[in-house]
Parts: C-alpha cells; structure tokens; sequence
C-alpha cells in the first residue's frame, strides 16, 4: 500500500502528530544508519508544512542542493559545502509540505553502480547486510526500503535510481529526460543527469513525479511540454496495451533475472496486455558510448572543484599547485580515474571514440523511436545479476540494461518482482504515465 | 599508454603528478580506454536524426557578451558589479 496514503490518512484520523511522526521516523532513521549507512546527514529539525503531502518525511541524494543543510556530493572536497538555496525539485516538495529528514549517502558525485565509491563509506542492502544497496543513489533506495523515509530523491545518470532501486526492493523512477527541472543538481554528465524518485511503489512515485514536474525557467533544458499528470489514470490496468520484451538482452543476464522478467510478461499477459519480442542494437555498445560521453562531461562539470571556485582547500607554493593538491588530496580514485578518461577522450586522440559514441547514441534513440511506433512500453532487466558483495571487484558491465534508455532519455521504472530483483519499464519520450500504469499492474499481482 | 601522454592528462585534469594512487590511476584510465575500443569502429550512416528528436546544434563563435548586458539580469548593481541582497539570498 502507498505509505503516503498510508500516513495521510494516520495524520487525518489524527493518531499521530506532524511532529510525532517526525521524531518516529528520526529515531527509527538512526537506529536503522547504524547498520545501514543511508544517510550522510540527519536533520534534527522539522517544520510543519501544509500541502498535499504535510508532514510527509522524505530523504533528498546528497547531489541536490538542500538550503541550509550539508550536500557533500558522498564527496570529502564538499564535505562542509552548504547551499544557500534549495534545487527546485526538493523545493517543490517542501512546499507540498513534505519534510527533510535527512540527506542520502552516494557514490562520490554519482560515479559508481554500488554506493562504495562514497567518501562516507559503502551503503549496505536492508535486504542483506553482506551486499551492496546498489548506486550511486544507494542511501535513498536503502531509507526508503527500511521505512526511514516514505518517499527520496536520487538521481539517473546510467541507471543510479533504476539500479538501487531494484537491489533493495522499491521503485525507481528515472523520468524522461528533461522533464524534471536540474536547477541545484550538482552535474554529473549534463546531457544524461535526470533527477528521479524512490518510493515503496508506483502510486507514491506518481504522486511525486506530479509535484516535481512542472516547468522550471531557471533550467534551460527544462522542457516546456505540458505535464500530463501520471497519478490519475494509474489504476486503469493494461488491457489492449502492446507491450514489447527486449528477448535479446536477456542472454547476458543470470537465470533468475531472466525468470523475474518472463513472470512479469505473463502476470501482464493475463491481464489483458499483448506482449511480443522486440528487438534492439547492440547493448555493450551503448555500454562503452555511455561511458565516454559521461566521462567527457564530468571531467568538465568537474573543473570548479579545485578549492578555490569550490571545494576544500590544501596548501601549495602557488595558485597553481593549490588547486592540483586540493584535487589530489580531495577527490577519491574513481572520480579521478573518470576524470582523466574524460581528458583523454577530450583529447585529439579520442575524437574517434567521442564521434563513435555520439553516433551510438543516435543509434539508441533511432531504435527506441522505432519500437514506440509499434509498442506502448517495453520490458527489460534491470541488471543482469544479484547485487554484488561488499568489496567485490566491480563489474564494468553492470549497467548495460539502464544505460540504453539514459543515452536515448526515455522513461524507465524499476518494479520490484522478488527478493533483490526488479524488471525494468521503459516507455515513450514523456510516457510515464503509460509505464507507471504497467508498474501498478504488476504490484497489484505481486 | 605512453608516460608522456599520461602526464599530460594528468595536467589537462588538474590532478598532481605526486598523488600518491598516480599508479593505479594510470591503470585505471588505460582500462577504460579499452572498454571504449568496443566501439572505435562503430559506424553508422544513420547519423540523420529523425523529426521530432533532440538535435545536437552546430558549435558556432559569438562575440562575448559585455559586462553592460549581464548586468542587465540582475536587480541591483554598482555599474561594475552585481550587488549580493542582504542575507546571500539570490529570489
């Protein structure tokens, strides 16, 4: 059931307070960080807001701006960085009247699949403590999926809200790219960044998504389409809808995967959709384009980090050796390793990666736009085993299901099928709507 | 990958040549540089985007904009520079 509904209607009876039910879920959050490490900051305050969702408690991914509250990126150069302003995302729900519980953990500025990255130490699963929650949005999927908070903001570069999402048993929303304002997301990689939900199920995302997607001014790549709202026609089921399985990509996943994403085309069959084989190009390409064209672009979203413009500061003879320690000393390997791929594609010698991945990505969207002419939504893995044990050696593949629908900027949703595994929804530029209904399907027959 | 051209993206990142992990992290790019071989050959001539999709637009040179103009964007300025509200708030 919506958790949201679910303490609307508590906070209607009156059975508990605003601030009873803050201080619940404040202590429960710190029990629960103890064993978990889902938050890099616990706000000890709350105000009582008014609004659709009054004193909802919600996490925010410590790569969206909170004003007044601590946003460090899971990163030790902006680990006393406090924004002066709220991102327009988080803001819209503070005025619905949800309040900050606290700010989640992440791999250091979004470079990870497992939330080990962080400079505040891994994540675990609520689901098994010996695995990774999954990232790089790892503290919102793991606060929502041990009931610390009933509602998170991550963020989907690759995958890091679909993939969390699916290791620790909630929902994952990456919307189309566009749809949601990025004004006070620290960037990533521009062209792929969306900010995106995690919620116990689809009819919380819908009613997230609803508050948080109209048009923003401040970010000029906000799109300026009408929203169509995602809540209302949730629970219309999916008779008559065509619905395409991408057959091809499940050879690379492991035979539980496989199994989770054939019961949920049968669960959809019977009720009433049409489900047929669809096919797509080749994944491990979209795999490498992904990862020069984010590559590229952090190592120049990346540049202002170097203790002067921002960030903390390490001493030096000169400006110049400042801002080359306050880099080395500041940023963690992985971001530095990313960094100078992206120097290099950047580079002369990497313009023939740079123009292959550019027409990857053409590619990518060209097929997608073909599969939407003949289907409503489309059924795929999420990831292609179970999440990985702390400190395993990571898997450079790991993201091959969620990158596709990244670099074509479709909407996607992961929807939990069973323990640690999730299926994944992809649907039309601006379909949520369309793929949220089919998430709701599924939940109701789980 | 040759030590030369690693310093040089060592520069071009703005990382120190002394960082204590420079080993692994030469390791580390030269792995990724061959992950992105998968796709070295890659062509496509269906470079045309079809209608109604995301074009990427042409890069062009345009004169820079003069200090008059920007300050035109903000509410209040010394003719020089923009002048910061009380209490840091930008709206």
């Amino acid at each position: 059931m919506s958790e949201i509904l679910k303490i609307k209607a508590m906070l209607k009876r009156k059975e508990i307070s605003q601030n009873e039910l803050f201080s619940l879920y404040l202590k429960k959050a710190k029990t629960e960080n103890d064993r978990l490490n889902a938050y890099i900051t616990l706000c000890d305050e709350s105000e009582e807001n008014k609004g659709p969702l009054s004193g909802i408690p919600i996490a925010v991914k410590d790569n969206i701006s909170t004003k007044g509250v601590l946003t460090t990126c899971g990163s030790e150069m902006l680990s006393d960085y406090i924004p002066f302003y709220s991102a327009y995302a988080a803001k819209k729900l503070f005025e619905s009247g949800a309040v900050l519980l606290g700010k989640t953990n992440m791999d250091e500025f979004a470079m990870g699949s497992t939330g080990e990255t962080s400079f505040f130490g891994p994540c675990k699963n609520t689901l098994d403590l010996s695995r990774v929650s999954g990232g790089s949005s790892s503290g919102s999927a793991a606060a929502v999926a041990s009931g610390t908070a009933a509602l998170a903001l991550g963020t989907d570069t690759g995958g890091s809200v679909r993939l969390p999402a699916a290791y620790c048993g909630v929902v994952g929303l990456a919307p189309t790219y566009s749809l949601v304002s990025r004004y006070g997301l620290i960037a990533y990689a521009s062209s792929l960044d969306r900010i995106g939900i995690i919620a116990k199920d689809s009819v919380d995302t819908a009613i997230a998504l609803d508050i948080i997607s109209s048009h923003d001014e401040k970010d000029a790549t906000n799109s300026i389409k009408k929203y169509d709202s995602s809540i209302k026609d949730i629970t219309s089921g999916v008779s008559g809808m065509k619905i395409g399985i991408l057959e091809d990509w499940l050879k690379f996943a492991d035979g539980e995967i496989v199994q989770a994403v054939l019961k949920a085309a049968h669960i959809l069959e019977i009720k009433g959709a049409k489900i047929f084989k669809i096919k797509y190009g080749d994944i491990l390409k979209d795999n490498a384009a992904y990862k020069i064209i984010s590559c590229m672009e952090a190592s120049s979203n990346l540049l202002r980090y170097d203790g002067v413009r921002y960030g903390k500061r390490e001493t030096g003879a000169d400006y110049e050796e400042v801002i080359l320690n306050s880099r080395s000393s500041f940023l963690g390997e992985e971001v530095k390793k990313r960094i100078l791929f992206g120097c290099f594609v950047s580079s002369l010698r990497g313009e023939k990666y740079k123009i292959a991945a550019e027409n990857v990505r053409k590619r990518a969207r060209a097929d997608f736009e073909s599969m939407f002419s003949q289907t409503d939504a489309v059924l795929a893995p999420v990831v292609k085993s179970l999440p990985p044990l702390l400190g395993a050696e990571s898997d450079p593949e790991s993201d091959i299901f969620t990158v596709p629908a990244s670099l074509s900027g479709n909407p996607a949703v992961s929807v939990p099928l069973d323990t640690m595994i999730g299926v994944q929804i992809i649907g039309r530029h601006f379909g949520e709507k369309d793929i949220l209904r089919v998430a709701h399907a599924l939940e109701e027959a789980l | 990958m040759e030590n030369e051209e690693f310093l040089r993206l060592l520069n071009l990142a703005k990382i120190s040549e002394k960082d204590p992990s420079v080993k692994t992290l030469k390791e580390g790019t030269e792995k990724l540089i061959s992950e992105a071989e998968k796709i070295s050959g890659f062509s496509f001539d269906g470079g045309k985007d079809k209608e109604g999709m995301c074009n990427l637009r042409e890069d062009s040179k345009a004169p820079s904009v003069s200090r008059r103009d920007i300050l035109k964007n903000t509410k209040d300025s010394d003719g020089e520079f923009f002048i910061l509200p009380e209490g840091g708030e930008l709206s």
